[in-house]
């Protein structure tokens, strides 16, 4: 076997579950969100925009991580229930009402606040006798990214103030 | 309505489900669409006009809605399901619509979603004629508006829109490698898109009539520590063919439906965890009880063969029989720690880039595979006391087979032996480690050969002066399929070593992507993914079309004839579109190159909108924004609504539904046929029974009606031709059969039918079929028959059969000649 067909293996895409996601890293995550927030849920609710639905979330900000957000940030999520009627999505994250989460956000043209990469950009928040660490399922080995090039991804299970830290960092890095 | 919990058809398929309860007896009720609210059972999918804002360099709309029609047809080709999908034309944003269907949008959505699909149902379930459900109203297949990544010719985005639009029709992912797969163990290809799990899932939702009797069952319970597993996944696998699954229930118990006659190994097995971000394992949408809140499934428990093995060698098949169940194949099993070996993706290389699915060839370049996946290395190193096996004995892994895959130790090298008499076909791999065993279905596809590949494509023109373009390359046939974008090419035949076929319409300038799919599953972008071949369309005039009429009244049925310039309808499996579910198009007639008549029907509740109308032919794509016209409903409007009996025939009676028609009905009915006066035998009680003039010719024909001062609108009625008659039976010698002279068996037999087809045309034997007594007879030759005029005869020999007169009926093209009595003696 020879280095080249290394590179041919790289030609080939990573298609995640669910609905068709491309894996985003950490670092895809931090740098392709607008922003960057640990919030509370406080309330959900669901509207229509043309034939989909979309569950909105009220998030209390209560750390603003990246970009510019107000004490509120709505975000809105595929799917959910509404005058007898629901729509479901394979893979779209549910936001459970007073659970606390770092949220990687992404704001269109539109102005629509969503989640980055589906359930990809959620990041649970739990605490205990240690203290607060987020723990969203890893990929814990080696994939490829659309582009067919590996996916650099770190491990997400750590502490809040060291995924705090992790964004910061990154953002004050040039991007590779 | 009733409530959740009525009988139910559904079993615990990998669907959307409801439970009316949280608690025993559990009855899964699936979402699904309402055949019997849809005409014709189809499901209209509309694609919304504005498109992408962006695409990838050489792609283009036309090319991009033609691979979504393609996709779409792989469901609607299942047969046995009886649930149609068409193209329902391009429709404007946020139509108002009361008709169930699916929209494919293009909307804004973040990075890292490629594409996303899914049912909208109502939040109860109904009980009509297919049992107890919940009603699909829409769907939607959500598209991102910058495709600039996706090439709309590839095999991933192809595969990933007939995963979505499986969601649209109600399934959820299931864990065979089948296209309803997530895409991280995906094994079918654009050649091959779905696999047997699939066709089970789309057919228990939509059963066509006769498929449950032609198929079987297992059932069982699966237990954990004593306890019921909720979410377990049972696999009933061959080893050298397919696998078909189910999740248990909340109780435990389980279905595999859909089981093609055969033996099959058992295997339960946990979902796999949540995976980088997943909401749910296997990012499956939990069940939801009669309060719509999701019922969570267990943990994670030991994989075990049935009946409780872990190795295969020791597993019991089942053998399944049509229309039967095999019940109480049980499964007892003991939860553990997280799994350590899942979500594993194999790859091959047949030439310049990585293939998954893994496809080896026999005898190939390369006879290995490099997979990644959770669990496989450690260290730069295979996971301690990982082993690779394939199910089934065609192919082994031998010693030192399993290794870190040198250029990048972060996968894994397994290496292949084939038995001689391997067959091609997907094969089964086993993950093992001392505390773990994970199967992977079709893991490894054998084939015979590698890939097909295109070197060069010629264009030309026929002595008919008809487009074709030659194509030379590598393992080309006239088994293969040719697609144009997503558009097949009608295939020729070989000539001087290429492939010649005619294309299918395409926008004028238009650069088409063509591909090979050859049908062991393989296609040409295994070897050509980066740069496939192209094929560029003469710069000529731009076709354009108009309808006429350009709007009805809603609950109107009526012809609407279109008329284009250029547009080249013959040959490109074309459709007409009216951009909205309310508008159906009941039947089609392509009369030209540039002539078609549709009879098409409005619904009654439709709202007063315009829609945009499309033609679409081969890649072609024609469109009318505001085109059509829904005009309010016309109580006073006569229309045409359908036959109400048999199909019309010349020299017979056609009963016509009539809507708003008194009664009883003016005395001055007066009815034409292409122009042709028809005299109405009867009228009243809304339906009105012609007269077909004999002799009349068959096919599609202009009915009017006036009935007094009111008209009724135009509608097309379609003249089938005459049902065959057979006139005589004589044996080779020859000799006329008759009472004094009856049939031997064993002897060749020649059947003298008129009406068969056109006088003199040739028949090809397999297009008839003769039953003598009950029984099936092979036909050896049809040929036109001398005397008399415009006959046929049909040649076979006679099966063996008792003495006594036999009712002998030929058919041909669904037409069903009337019983002969043919007397037989041994």
């Amino acid at each position: 076997m020879t280095r080249r067909a290394f590179a041919l293996l790289l030609l080939a895409p990573l298609w995640l579950p669910a609905a068709t996601l491309e894996q985003l890293s950490l670092d895809d995550l931090i740098r392709k969100s607008t922003a960057v927030v640990r919030g509370r849920v406080l309330s959900s609710y669901t509207s229509s925009r043309g034939a989909l639905l979309y569950t909105h979330s009220r998030i209390q900000v209560l750390e603003s991580w990246k970009g510019a957000s107000g004490a509120e940030v709505n975000v809105a999520i595929p799917g959910g229930a509404m005058n007898g009627f629901r729509q479901a999505f394979s893979g779209a994250p549910k936001l459970t009402e007073g659970s606390e989460y770092v949220l990687f956000l992404w704001a269109g043209k539109s102005g629509m606040i969503q989640v980055i990469g589906f359930s990809q950009g959620v990041f649970g928040v739990t605490r205990d006798g240690q203290g607060e660490s987020v723990n969203r399922a890893a990929a814990t080995e080696t994939m490829l990214n659309s582009s067919g090039r590996p996916v650099e991804d770190a491990d997400v299970r750590m502490s809040l103030a060291e995924l705090r830290d992790l964004v910061r960092r990154t953002l004050a890095s040039p991007q590779k | 309505m009733t409530a959740l919990g009525a009988v139910s058809l559904a079993s615990g398929y990998y669907h959307f489900v409801h439970f009316a309860t949280r608690s025993a007896p559990f009855i899964p009720i699936a979402e699904k669409f309402d055949l019997s609210a849809l005409t014709n059972r189809t499901v209209y999918f509309h694609i919304a006009e504005q498109g992408p804002v962006q695409q990838a360099t050489g792609d283009s709309f036309p090319a991009l809605v033609s691979q979504i029609r393609l996709a779409a047809r792989v469901w609607n080709e299942v047969n046995s399901s009886e649930l149609r999908i068409r193209f329902g034309g391009l429709a404007a944003p946020d139509l108002p619509q009361t008709s169930p269907g699916i929209d494919v949008i293009f909307d804004e959505v973040p990075p890292g979603l490629i594409a996303a699909g899914g049912p909208t149902a109502r939040s109860e379930a109904i009980t009509g004629p297919d049992g107890t459900f919940v009603p699909i109203t829409r769907s939607v297949v959500m598209l991102p508006r910058n495709l600039s990544q996706s090439q709309s010719f590839s095999e991933s985005f192809f595969l990933s829109l007939v995963h979505e639009f499986g969601h649209a029709l109600g399934l959820q992912h299931a864990m065979t490698s089948s296209v309803m797969s997530t895409g991280l163990t995906r094994a079918t290809t654009k050649s091959r898109p779905l696999a047997a799990d699939d066709i089970a899932g789309i057919s228990l939702l939509y059963p066509a009539r006769g498929w449950a009797g032609t198929v079987g069952t297992i059932a069982g319970r699966v237990l954990a520590n004593g306890e019921a597993v909720h979410g377990a996944s049972v696999v009933a696998i061959s080893p050298q063919g397919i696998a078909i699954s189910t999740l248990t229930i909340p109780d435990g118990t389980y279905r595999v439906d859909g089981l093609p006659p055969g033996s099959y190994f058992i295997y339960a097995h946990p979902l796999p965890p949540p995976f980088a971000g997943e909401a749910s394992p296997a990012n499956i949408v939990l069940p939801l009880d009669a309060d719509n809140r999701p019922m969570p499934v267990a943990g994670p428990f030991e994989t075990r063969f049935y009946p409780g093995v872990r190795d295969p060698q020791q597993a019991v098949p089942v053998s399944v029989t049509a229309g039967a169940a095999v019940e109480g194949v049980n499964f007892s099993v003991q939860r553990r720690s997280p799994l350590q070996v899942y979500a594993v993706q194999t790859y091959s290389f047949p030439g310049q880039s990585a293939v998954n699915p893994a496809y080896l060839a026999i005898g190939g370049p390369r006879s290995f595979l490099v997979a990644s996946g959770i669990g496989l290395v450690a260290n730069g190193a295979p996971a301690p006391t990982l082993g690779v096996s394939v199910m089934g004995g065609a192919a082994s892994v031998p010693p030192g087979g399993v290794r870190a895959y040198a250029p990048d130790t972060r996968f894994l090298q397994v290496d292949f032996q084939f038995n001689p008499f391997t067959v091609e076909g997907p094969r089964h791999l086993l993950f093992t480690t001392s505390s773990d065993l994970y199967i992977r279905p079709s893991g490894l596809v054998i084939a015979q050969r590698q890939p097909p590949s295109i070197a060069a494509i010629t264009p030309g023109v026929d002595d008919a002066g008809t487009r074709i373009a030659a194509i030379s390359g590598d393992r080309l046939s006239v088994e293969s399929q040719v697609l144009f974008d997503g558009a097949p090419a009608l295939v020729r035949g070989v000539e001087a070593g290429n492939l010649v076929v005619v294309p299918p319409p395409g926008p004028p300038g238009h650069r088409a992507r063509v591909v090979v799919l050859n049908p062991d599953g393989q296609s040409s972008l295994f070897l050509q993914a980066a740069s496939p071949a192209l094929y560029d369309y003469p710069a000529e005039e731009t076709p354009s079309f108009s309808i006429q009429p350009a709007s009805l009244p809603a609950g109107a049925e009526a012809m609407v004839e279109v008329t284009a310039v250029d547009a080249r309808l013959s040959g490109g499996n074309p459709t007409l579109g009216f951009g909205s579910s309310d508008v159906r198009i009941k039947d089609f007639w392509v009369l030209g190159p540039n002539r078609m008549l549709a009879n098409v029907a409005v619904n009654p509740p439709a709202s007063p909108v315009g829609t945009t109308v499309t033609l679409a032919s081969g890649i072609q794509l024609l469109s009318q924004p505001f085109g059509f016209r829904i005009q309010p409903a016309n109580p006073r409007q006569l229309y045409l609504q359908g036959l109400a009996l048999d199909p019309a025939r010349s020299g017979g009676p056609v009963q016509i539904r009539v809507a708003n028609l008194v009664d009883p009905p003016p005395a001055n009915l007066q009815a034409t046929l292409n122009g042709v006066s028809v005299p109405v035998a009867s009228a009243g009680r809304g339906l009105i029974t012609l007269q077909i003039p004999a002799g009349f010719a068959a096919g599609p024909a202009v009915l009017r009606l006036q009935a007094g001062d009111e008209a009724a609108l135009p509608w097309v009625l379609a003249i089938e031709p005459p049902l065959p008659v057979v006139l005589a039976i004589s044996a080779a010698t020859p000799a006329l059969i008759h009472a004094g002279r009856p049939a031997v068996p064993g002897e060749l037999l020649q059947i003298t039918v008129s009406n068969l087809a056109e006088a003199g045309a040739s028949v090809a034997s397999s297009r008839v079929n003769v039953t003598i007594g009950g029984i099936d007879h092979s036909v050896t030759q049809v040929a036109p028959a001398g005397n008399p005029a415009g006959a046929h005869q049909v040649h076979l020999y006679l099966g063996p059969l008792p003495s006594g007169v036999h009712p002998l009926t030929v058919t041909i093209d669904g037409r069903t000649s009337a019983a002969y009595p043919l007397p037989v003696r041994p």
